[in-house]
């Protein structure tokens, strides 16, 4: 079973999203941090420390190579994509082995629920 | 010339009147006695007879009433010198053209059995009109009665059959040999496909090749009859026959083929049997042609199959069958997640087996869950079951169709009905193979093989916010579409066969087939609930069908009136253009090649119709 110590890392630009994702985290005492540039997202990989990645589909570039340079540092961290409108970056989301895909307005229960499925109690 | 019978006992006036009678250009026969008379009108065909009303071995009278008796037609005159009203009157009561006393005028005389014979003659013109007259109304009768036998009759095998019967029954000894014209009236149509009497199917052997008969029968354009000598091109093939006679089956829209009768021996054919069966193939050759057309269309479906007719459990045999069938196989033995789709009806769920059935899991479960089938509160506790006193009603713990379906397959029907939280917990099913019961907090692992199926249409509901596009994907690894019936129906006779025995395994019937226009009524129905409803109308059928065939009579309701259903000529030629198109892979210069029409009018009428691709 996994434990909030593990790190969870938010991948976002977007402010308010990051601000919405610590309300919902907050409600279970799930700690995160957040990161907003490929410098420090990809630092954060090669320690090995993250475990549940979410990315912001706004923040990252439209083509499904991040996933395989995610999965290629860190094998073993499971990424959740926050998405607005699909066109596409579901499927190539899911067959790149995203776990998850959470749709805009990112419900509470739904980000929760996932946390759940992925072993935080 | 008219043969006159003179009786009476005084060989002079018998002489005498020989003697005028012969010279006025009559036959005359003499007889002294009446037994002498009596004798001659059995042995002969008298026409009058002059009697003499005392002969030495019995009355005149009496003579006049043997005769009448022996011969009704033969007209007598009565001739007496010992005239009286009593005998007048009884002469004339038994039928005597008149009664004439001696000595009278010569010229009296002939013109009195002048009169007679002209009256016999009379007589005898109209009983040959009435018979003449009765003759021809037996004829219409029976000719009436036999089309509507023959027009009653359904398929184009029971048309045949009973025509050949009916030219067989007025030629016993004759060979009848029947051929028929394909719908394009370019060859000859397979005869030996109608479940024909092998002497019928046998003459096919007679012409070949055929081409000289297909010749001949495409150039026919009025009703004629052809005999043995008349016609080159027939009679090199049917030279062992001394004598035959070629009748063409004429329809309106051209001849359709024709019956041949070939005699053994030569022997006096009565023409009025000849023309009988010439009228007889006149009435029956439009329902002939029609029929024809029929078999055409039900073989040109059956040539579009391929392959196999059935796969485990699923029955068809057209090109899209044997594409589904190919995916099956070819994605049973992996472990991937299958997404089903395609109309209720379409045998869905029979192709999820027929997956695990292929697969390595065919010895574990196959769990069915139909979602649509709970309430959303129930569903999750359905599938993954609940803790005892997880919710009120949960008296003890219950295992859900995923742990019920371990090491085997379990198929999720309609899994566009579930909630968008039983989709989250479905997600994660599909990634980890883990899940909790309700009410419960122990992960419970499954080794399950995920198969789903829907009618809906999965990217109208995620773009309606109603489906999760991440489930989405992850149930759509292998896509299956199960065609909707009315886009194979090249398998609905295949289809039909297949219900029909098993229903009537069921129902302990013996129902051989199906007539043509009933197949065609199967085949022409769009059938809005697929195979399925196909299944339920044929059970219908077998429990209502009295006879060893299904006619079209015991077709629902709303399948006649669909089918009666008018349709514009737009509508046709919209319909037909698509069709082609499919048949062509929409490869519009083979349609065109094909509708027999330009191309750019192909793409002027795809414009129209609102079928541009």
């Amino acid at each position: 079973m996994l434990s909030y110590n593990y790190v969870i890392v938010l991948f976002t630009k977007d402010k308010k999203l990051e601000q919405h994702f610590a309300k919902v985290l907050s409600k279970k005492g799930y700690k995160f941090i957040s990161y907003s540039t490929y410098e420090e997202l990809f630092e954060g990989l090669k320690k090995g420390l993250i475990k549940t990645l979410f990315l912001h589909d706004r923040s990252i570039d439209n083509d499904s190579s991040i996933y395989k340079d995610i999965k290629q540092l860190c094998p073993s961290c499971q990424i959740v994509l926050f998405y607005e409108k699909g066109n596409g970056l579901v499927r190539d989301a899911i067959r790149c082995g995203v776990y998850a895909c959470i749709k805009a307005p990112y419900s509470e229960w739904e980000i929760l629920t996932i946390f759940h499925h992925l072993g935080y109690h | 010339m008219a043969k006159i019978l003179i009786i009476d006992d005084d060989p002079n006036i018998c002489k005498v009147l020989s003697d005028i009678l012969r010279l006025k250009g009559y036959i005359c026969v003499i007889a002294h006695t009446a037994r002498e008379a009596i004798e001659n009108v059995k042995k002969e065909e008298i026409d009058l007879a002059i009697i003499d009303l005392k002969l030495p071995d019995e009355l005149g009278i009496n003579v006049l009433k043997e005769i009448k008796e022996t011969s009704p037609r033969t007209e007598a005159i009565i001739l007496t010198a010992y005239a009286s009203l009593p005998t007048a009157i009884e002469a004339l009561d038994y039928g005597a053209f008149s009664y004439i006393e001696k000595p009278c005028k010569t010229e009296h005389l002939l013109n009195i059995i002048k009169r007679a014979l002209e009256r016999k003659n009379l007589i005898e013109e109209k009983e040959r009109a009435h018979k003449a007259l009765d003759k021809a109304h037996q004829e219409l009768k029976v000719l009436w009665q036999l089309s509507k036998e023959i027009l009653s009759k359904e398929s184009l095998a029971e048309i045949i059959n009973r025509s050949y019967e009916v030219v067989q029954g007025l030629f016993p000894d004759a060979n009848i040999f029947v051929f028929l014209l394909d719908a394009k009236r370019e060859n000859l149509f397979p005869i030996e496909r109608l479940n024909l009497p092998q002497k019928i199917v046998d003459g096919q052997r007679l012409f070949q090749p055929p081409n000289d008969l297909i010749d001949w029968l495409s150039s026919i354009d009025r009703a004629i009859i052809v005999e043995k000598g008349t016609l080159t091109a027939l009679d090199k093939f049917l030279d062992p026959y001394p004598f035959w006679y070629a009748i063409p089956i004429l329809a309106k829209s051209g001849c359709v083929g024709c019956f041949i009768i070939a005699f053994n021996k030569k022997r006096y054919i009565p023409k009025a049997d000849i023309i009988f069966v010439n009228r007889l193939l006149l009435q029956i050759a439009g329902p002939i042609s029609q029929a024809i057309s029929m078999e055409g269309q039900i073989e040109f479906l059956k040539g579009h199959i391929f392959g196999r007719t059935s796969f485990y459990g699923l029955v068809g045999q057209s090109r899209v069958m044997q594409d589904v069938y190919d995916l099956i196989r070819d994605v049973a033995p992996t472990n991937a997640t299958v997404l089903i789709t395609g109309e209720n009806g379409t045998g869905k769920e029979l192709a999820a087996m027929a997956i695990h059935e292929c697969s390595t899991r065919k010895d574990g479960p196959f769990v069915v869950a139909n979602c649509s089938a709970y309430p959303s509160t129930l569903l999750e506790s359905e599938l993954f079951g609940h803790e005892r006193g997880a919710f009120t009603g949960a008296i003890r713990t219950k295992k859900g169709r995923f742990e019920l379906a371990h090491k085997g397959t379990i198929f999720l029907d309609e899994i566009g009905e579930i909630p968008s939280t039983t989709q989250l917990l479905l997600l994660r099913v599909l990634q980890n193979r883990c899940f909790e019961r309700v009410g419960g907090e122990r992960t419970i692992e499954v080794d399950v093989r995920v198969i789903a199926a829907t009618n809906k249409d999965l990217e109208k509901e995620i773009a309606a916010g109603r489906f999760r596009e991440d489930l989405y994907y992850r149930l759509n690894v292998v896509p299956i579409h199960m065609p909707p019936l009315r886009e194979k129906k090249e398998d609905i006779p295949l289809l039909c066969d297949h219900f029909l025995k098993k229903f009537c395994k069921e129902m302990g019937k013996d129902i051989k087939g199906f007539t043509a226009q009933a197949m065609k009524a199967l085949i022409d129905y769009n059938w809005p609930g697929n195979v399925r409803e196909l299944e339920n109308v044929i059970q219908q059928m077998v429990i209502l069908a009295k006879r060893d065939t299904i006619d079209k009579k015991l077709l629902p309701t709303h399948i006649a009136n669909y089918l009666k259903k008018d349709i514009s000529l737009a509508e046709y030629e919209r319909e037909l253009i698509i069709k082609v198109l499919k048949e062509c892979n929409w490869n519009k210069h083979e349609a065109a090649r094909r509708l027999k029409i330009s191309r750019s009018t192909l793409y002027s009428k795809m414009k129209r119709y609102g079928l541009e691709t």
